[in-house]
This record gives C-alpha cells, sequence and structure tokens, in this order.
C-alpha cells in the first residue's frame, strides 16, 4: 500500500485536486440551477412550473452516466468537442440541479401555507413574500437534505472515470491496471473520497446544529 | 366600502357562497356568525383576494376584486387580516414582525416603521417583548401581536378569522379587550368569531351564515333577543348554553 502511495502520489493528488474541482464547480452552478428550479416549480407562472417541473422529472430519472456520455460523445458530432472533464462537470452539474430542485421544492412546500397568507395579506407581492418570508425558513428544512445531496455528488463524480475525466476514480482504474494490486489501490481511493466527504458530513452536522439553536 | 353583489364561489361541486349580498360601511363593526362548514370564513377571505369569487361582483373601495386589470396587492395594503393561527413569521422578532410590511410595500424609512411599530405594540400591550421571536409567547400575545402587524399598514378595514380560536382560555380576554379598544375608536372591524360577549358589547351588527347563505343580518342586540330563522335560535341556544 505504502508502494503504491510513493510511486504514484503524482497522479493520486491530480486525480484528488481534479475530484474536488469538478465537486465544487458542479455543486456551485447546481446550487445555484437548482434553487431556481425549485422555486419556479412551486411558481403561480404556469410556464415556468412546466418547464422546471419538466427538466427535473426527466433528469431525476435518467441515469448519470448517459447524461455525461451524452456530452462526451454525442454533442461534439454536432457541435464542438468537450473533453471528459468538461463533460463529467456538465453531466454531474445538470443531474445534481433536478434533485436540488426537488430538495428545494420540498423545502418550501414545507413551510405553514399560513406563512405566505399573512405575507399575501399585508400587501407583499408574491416575490417579496418569498423573499422575505418563506425562503429564509425553507432553507432551514432544507440544509439536511442539501448536505446529502452535495455528499452524492463528491460521490458521483467518480462517473468521470468512465469519459477519461482524469479524476481520481479514473486513476484509480489506472494504477490498478499498471500494479494488478486492486485491492490496496481501491481502498486507498476510497480514502481519498473520504478525505472530502467526512469534513463535509461534519460541517454539515455543524451548519444544521447551529440553525437548530436559533429555533 | 366593501360591497358583495350576487357573489357565488365554489370548491369543485361544493357550493361554499350562495349568492351573498352585503355591504359594509366605514366605522362599523361587524361579527359574523355560524356553525363551521357555513362560509362565513370564505366570504372573509375573499375580501382580500386569499379566496378567489367564481361569480358576481365584489367592490372593495370602489375596486372590483373580480375584474382582470386588477392588481390585489393594491387592495391588500387596506384591507388588514388576523388569522386564528396567528401566522407570525417565525424567524423575525417581533419588531420586525409588525415593520417588513411598511417598510416593503409602503416604502416608509426603517426608522419611522419602527417607531409607528412601537407605538402600536403599546396599544396591544406588547411593547416589552419588542425583541422576543414569537416561539418565546403565548398564543393571546402572539395574536395582540398580529394585531400590531395588521394595524402597521393602517388599513381601513380589519378582518378577523376566529381570532380567539386557536388560543388557551386565559388569554383570550387579553385579545378580546384589544379588539374592543379598536372598535371603540372607530376602527371598521369584519370578525368571523363564536365571542358573543364580544359581539353584544362592540358588535354594530351581526351577520348570520349557515350553508353558504346569509340568514340573518341585523343590528346585534336585535339578533340576540330576537332571531328569526330556527337555525340561528339554534345556534344561539348551542353558544349561550356553553358560556
Amino acid at each position: 500500500m505504502i508502494e503504491i502511495l510513493t510511486n504514484y502520489n503524482d497522479v493520486l493528488i491530480e486525480g484528488f485536486i481534479n475530484t474536488l474541482i469538478a465537486s465544487l464547480i458542479a455543486l456551485v452552478i447546481s446550487l445555484i440551477i437548482g434553487t431556481l428550479l425549485g422555486i419556479f416549480q412551486v411558481s403561480t407562472n404556469k410556464l415556468l412550473a412546466g418547464i422546471a417541473n419538466f427538466y427535473v422529472q426527466l433528469f431525476l430519472n435518467i441515469p448519470l452516466l448517459i447524461i455525461v456520455l451524452f456530452f462526451y460523445v454525442v454533442f461534439p458530432m454536432f457541435f464542438v468537442g468537450v473533453n471528459g472533464f468538461t463533460a463529467g462537470i456538465i453531466g454531474l452539474t445538470i443531474y445534481t440541479s433536478a434533485f436540488i430542485a426537488e430538495t428545494v421544492r420540498a423545502g418550501i412546500l414545507g413551510v405553514p401555507n399560513g406563512q405566505m397568507e399573512a405575507g399575501l395579506s399585508t400587501g407583499l407581492t408574491y416575490g417579496d413574500t418569498m423573499r422575505y418570508i418563506i425562503l429564509p425558513q425553507a432553507i432551514k428544512i432544507v440544509i439536511p437534505p442539501l448536505g446529502n445531496q452535495f455528499i452524492n455528488l463528491v460521490k458521483n463524480s467518480s462517473v468521470l472515470a468512465m469519459v477519461a475525466g482524469l479524476d481520481l476514480m479514473y486513476y484509480g482504474d489506472l494504477i490498478a491496471s499498471e500494479t494488478f494490486n486492486t485491492f490496496d489501490t481501491y481502498i486507498i481511493v476510497a480514502l481519498f473520497y473520504l478525505i472530502i466527504t467526512l469534513p463535509l458530513t461534519y460541517l454539515m452536522q455543524y451548519v444544521e446544529r447551529r440553525l437548530a439553536a436559533n429555533d | 366600502m366593501i360591497e358583495f353583489k350576487d357573489v357565488n364561489k365554489y370548491y369543485g361541486d361544493f357550493h361554499a357562497l350562495k349568492n351573498i349580498n352585503l355591504t359594509f360601511t366605514k366605522g362599523e363593526v361587524t361579527v359574523v356568525i355560524g356553525p363551521s362548514g357555513s362560509g362565513k370564513s370564505t366570504m372573509l377571505r375573499c375580501i382580500n383576494g386569499l379566496e378567489e369569487i367564481n361569480e358576481g361582483q365584489l367592490l372593495v373601495s370602489g375596486v372590483d376584486l373580480h375584474a382582470k386589470d386588477t392588481n390585489i396587492n393594491n387592495i391588500r395594503k387596506h384591507v388588514g387580516m388576523v388569522f386564528q393561527h396567528f401566522n407570525l413569521y417565525p424567524h423575525m422578532t417581533v419588531l420586525e414582525n409588525v415593520t417588513l410590511a411598511p417598510i416593503k410595500v409602503l416604502k416608509q424609512d426603517p426608522k419611522e416603521a419602527q417607531k409607528t411599530a412601537e407605538k402600536l405594540l403599546d396599544k396591544v400591550n406588547m411593547l416589552d417583548k419588542k425583541d422576543s421571536y414569537p416561539t418565546q409567547l403565548s398564543g393571546g400575545q402572539k395574536q395582540r401581536i398580529a394585531i400590531a402587524r395588521g394595524l402597521a399598514m393602517n388599513p381601513e378595514v380589519l378582518l378577523f378569522d376566529e381570532p380567539t380560536s386557536a388560543l388557551d382560555p386565559e388569554t383570550i380576554d387579553d385579545v378580546l379587550d384589544v379588539m374592543k379598544k379598536l372598535a371603540k375608536e372607530g376602527m371598521t372591524m369584519i370578525v368571523v368569531t363564536h365571542e358573543m360577549g364580544f359581539a353584544r358589547e362592540v358588535g354594530d351588527r351581526v351577520i348570520f351564515m349557515a350553508d353558504g347563505e346569509v340568514i340573518e343580518d341585523k343590528n346585534a342586540q336585535e339578533f340576540y333577543e330576537n332571531p328569526e330563522d330556527p337555525r340561528a335560535k339554534q345556534f344561539l341556544g348551542k353558544i349561550i348554553h356553553h358560556v
């Protein structure tokens, strides 16, 4: 095990950094897209709600790998070529956005209806009621399941290995095929994933406790 | 200032409001009573557009709520509402609950809004709790803050939807006292309630509803002494026996 770490530390670190970057980019963008989609889903505007619902239902129900392969293989046939790393990030973002949208939608619906009525009855617009009354309360409901989505995102980023995305899993496979020491290699790769996901888990637990203390 | 003209409302097949014709005038305190499911809350909620009417005309300050080009937010600025379950914003302090709409809707200066809010909180005897959060308060306290929140918009009329039904008995009087004070100051109020003491003391008029219809609509004293419809008699009998 030590041998693999010393002989392959450069690619392991490169893979680790690439996994981290891919996860971070996908996390930030899918958080923005997913939150907007979640808000659109409960919107009274039928067109916006319809588009958001279609998006969410579509990407919630097809495998991540298909989306990634679509951008890696199909997309370049009609438009510009994208490398595996980029295709992977695009796929992860599109896929995770749907899950975050569902989480945000559930959070908004978790706020009692009376809150919306109270806001509207004082003359606040729907948008202002959302912004000042509903969303601040929805955030507390959304934080724990959102943390799970973030952790899933990091683990799902291993799909980059399938499209030569130069991530942790990709280099893990490479090392395993060179050394034939699959046992040690995959344990090392798993430990690297834990370096990202465990602190994330503890961070979410901390945030959850802080929010609970404010109640 | 509020006029129902042949208003009908349906929930699917259920005919919730049947040909309602009512007029509410400025300075009047109206008490709406009736058994549950009689449509009294629905009628009240139509006035600020929380429920939409299906047929007829509903005029609030001369504006037809049902018309397509009506901006309901403009109406709501002038129509305050107090809910059975208070619906205070749990993530804001008492003061923030009261000042939110004046700042965001009326574009009041925050300092000025705060001053007004403090006056109103003093009026409902809750000034000492201005920095508390709603979860730290009793039901009666919450409801008095909800009243202050409604008053902060300086509305032409204040609607009350069973304001004491969710309260512990010992806190009801605090809320009723505030409501009586408002009534005596000349506030236009429409109150859905079962509090007969309140109706008798400050109510100018009682509307009795049953099965989506207005059955009786008369002077409060007269209603008590001489209810005509058998349903009104029966309902009154039940309530009075309880007290």
